[in-house]
């Protein structure tokens, strides 16, 4: 154990004593996640707000008397109309050909959208013959440009719905008379939930995948590192002559990585749950800042998180041993992170269902554990059976690779 | 004492490997059936040209290859089963071990030190003697990496002496250096022979060889030519000096092979 002390404290004086790497392993991430999180939110509202300031166009074809009396409340006197906070600008269309330039203007997103009326709507709606004889309102817009999007929605909405109900009144007098039930109009109690659970539901989509990722890619680099570029540079062989048992090289190397892999990924996830308020504020969306965590969780969150470091670190050991140089090492391991990442996506979608022995599937399962301690659905079976997936093949990997260590061809390519 | 006890070692290569050999054949015979062996208090040297299996015994001396056939034995340890008490009595040096440029070799000489369980007084006491003979002391805290080849040389030699092995084995000891450095290194050889240390030497510079081996083994294509006494060498093979004994063993050897 005193040797593995010795050369896990050599590593993390390593990394400790360089500036550059301190710099890039922990401080760079921070200001990278913070600095992405920022921008993202000052794109997001800064296209909120152009939307909002956009000024939509709509073309009117063979509009009857009964919209265009509708519509004239929204009217100002500049002749333009302000239906919501929104303004618009609208025209009327004169003949099938101009109507056929206005689709184009559609296409190519000079126009939002038009309205086109049946040839005398008015009449057909006041001289309702039954469902054969309803007349119907056409639409076009251009679903692939926001404002066109945007204005086509509004206007269903804000505009011809209401219109639908004004001429629905004059059909049938009380509109109320047509109403059987209402539902839950005055019920104010409706919603019963954890409101735990429900903060968690929305972390626990995106956490596990984040803290899995982050977690093997910060031990991507270090963990290449440490063996193949211990052996590329010569250095490996070094230790290698010192009477220490070669399974206490391995074991120091990985400890120390676990030690650093953990730190940085706990930098990365600092970052962004400070980050990530700033970001969802913006769109309104839960913060999860209200979320409470037992100690129970907590305890599992933690245990979880280091078992899994584990279990990269050994798996990056492994792959890196294998390899003759940092090259080597990168290619190796990049399926690695790939599978790890799809876990990840993954996770994102499942674990409702997920059996008992599931939770034994590596990486799998425990990063679905992760997840379900957000929302409290995380057994104490679950966990059980997940951490030890982590350290079993954990172990099996940091064992793999120290017996790696004492094979000629793979440690000195002879 | 070394005892090398009809060390065969024999390499499978890789398709890769063949096509960069130009071999037929994914057997390379490294070593063949070479027997030697070096006592306490002298300078062996193991000499040969490039490729003829010198380093290759030396690794296996040193518990980093193991023997394909035969035995080593190491101060009566077995390199393939007792290769941690093996790696206790010796001092491996060769191009290819090299120190962690980032540290400093203060850093390197005491993290090597713990790693061979010595005390830190004792590690103290080392450093001074050490970096004092080969004039470390002065750039003992710069790293590695700011260092000349020559010192950091120096520095691999004074970090991997560390626990005073009484066996020195030392891969082409002045291959790369200045002259300078190079009569440092060669002086520091001797001395350790003087204080009854075995020092087993590799290289291809036979004049080196001349000044410096008690007792030497010739290595040409990875069997065992002659062991022996640079007089020996001289008498059996009727050449005025070291280079022209090795050329006319060379030239027989090839007599034989052909």
């Amino acid at each position: 154990m005193k040797n593995v002390n010795i050369i896990m404290r050599k590593e993390l004086y390593r990394v400790f004593s360089d500036k550059k790497l301190i710099f890039g392993l922990f401080i760079l991430p921070a200001i990278l996640v913070v600095g992405m999180f920022l921008l993202m939110a000052a794109l997001a509202s800064s296209l909120l707000a152009d939307w909002e300031e956009h000024e939509p166009t709509v073309a009117l074809y063979q509009a009857p008397e009964s919209f265009m009396d509708y519509i004239q409340d929204y009217e100002t006197s500049t002749g333009i109309y302000e239906i919501g906070s929104t303004i618009y600008h609208i025209s009327d269309v004169m003949d099938d050909a101009e109507l056929k330039v206005c689709k184009d203007q559609i296409y190519n997103g000079d126009l939002d959208l038009i309205l086109s009326f049946p040839e005398n709507f008015d009449s057909q709606v006041a001289n309702y013959m039954g469902a054969e004889s309803i007349p119907e309102i056409q639409t076009f817009y251009n679903p692939s440009e926001d404002y066109s999007d945007n204005a086509h929605r509004d206007i269903l909405d804000q505009v011809l719905e209401k219109y639908r109900k004004v001429l629905l009144e004059q059909r049938v007098g009380d509109l109320e008379s047509l109403t059987i039930f209402t539902i839950d109009e005055t019920n104010e109690e409706s919603v019963i939930q954890n409101d735990n659970k429900a903060q968690g539901k929305l972390l626990g989509s995106v956490v596990p995948y984040m803290v899995t990722i982050l977690l093997f890619a910060s031990a991507m680099n270090l963990g290449t590192d440490s063996f193949a570029g211990e052996k590329e540079r010569g250095t490996m062989a070094s230790l290698l002559m010192t009477p220490v048992k070669r399974s206490q090289i391995v074991y120091g190397k990985l400890f120390a990585l676990m030690i650093l892999s953990g730190l940085s990924a706990l930098i990365y996830g600092g970052s962004m749950i400070f980050a990530m308020p700033l970001f969802y504020r913006t769109l309104g969306a839960l913060t999860g800042q209200d979320l409470q965590f037992s100690a129970g969780q907590m305890v599992m969150l933690m245990v979880l998180i280091v078992t899994l470091v584990f279990l990269y670190v050994a798996a990056i050991a492994l792959f890196s041993t294998f390899a003759k140089n940092m090259k080597e090492a990168s290619t190796y391991v990049t399926p690695a992170y790939l599978i790890v990442t799809v876990v990840g996506m993954l996770s994102i979608f499942k674990g409702d269902d997920i059996t008992l022995i599931q939770y034994l599937i590596p990486i799998f399962g425990p990063t679905i554990a992760l997840k379900n301690i957000f929302t409290l659905d995380l057994t104490v079976g679950g966990f059980v059976l997940a951490m030890v997936s982590n350290l079993v093949v954990g172990a099996f990997f940091a064992w793999l690779t120290a017996k790696l260590f004492y094979k000629e061809k793979i440690m000195f390519n002879a | 004492m070394v005892e090398v006890q009809h060390v065969t070692k024999i390499y499978k290569l890789n398709k890769k490997q063949m096509e960069e050999q130009k071999a037929k054949n994914n057997m390379k015979v490294a070593v063949k059936n070479v027997s030697v062996t070096a006592h306490e208090g002298e300078i062996f040297g193991i000499l040969g040209p490039n490729g003829a299996g010198k380093t290759t015994l030396l690794r296996c001396v040193s518990t980093l290859l193991d023997p394909t056939e035969g035995t080593i034995l190491v101060n009566g340890h077995d390199t393939v089963k007792e290769g941690e008490a093996v790696r206790r009595s010796i001092a491996f040096l060769t191009n290819e071990v090299k120190m962690d440029a980032h540290f400093s070799p203060k850093y390197l000489f005491r993290f090597f030190g713990r790693l061979y369980g010595i005390p830190d007084d004792v590690i103290s006491m080392r450093q001074k003697e050490l970096f004092e003979y080969f004039n470390i002391t002065e750039f003992e805290d710069k790293r590695v990496e700011e260092l000349s080849t020559g010192m950091k040389q120096k520095v691999s030699i004074a970090v991997s002496l560390v626990h005073d092995p009484s066996i020195v084995i030392f891969d082409e000891p002045t291959n790369g250096l200045d002259i300078i450095t190079a009569r440092a290194v060669t002086d520091y050889l001797k001395l350790l022979k003087e204080r009854g240390k075995l020092v087993i030497i590799s290289t291809h510079i036979m004049p080196e060889a001349q000044k410096l081996c008690d007792r030497m083994a010739m290595i040409i294509q990875g069997s065992c030519v002659f062991q022996g006494t640079l007089e020996e060498a001289l008498q059996g093979t009727h050449a005025e000096d070291l280079e022209d004994a090795f050329f006319e063993l060379y030239r027989k050897t090839m007599e034989v092979e052909s």
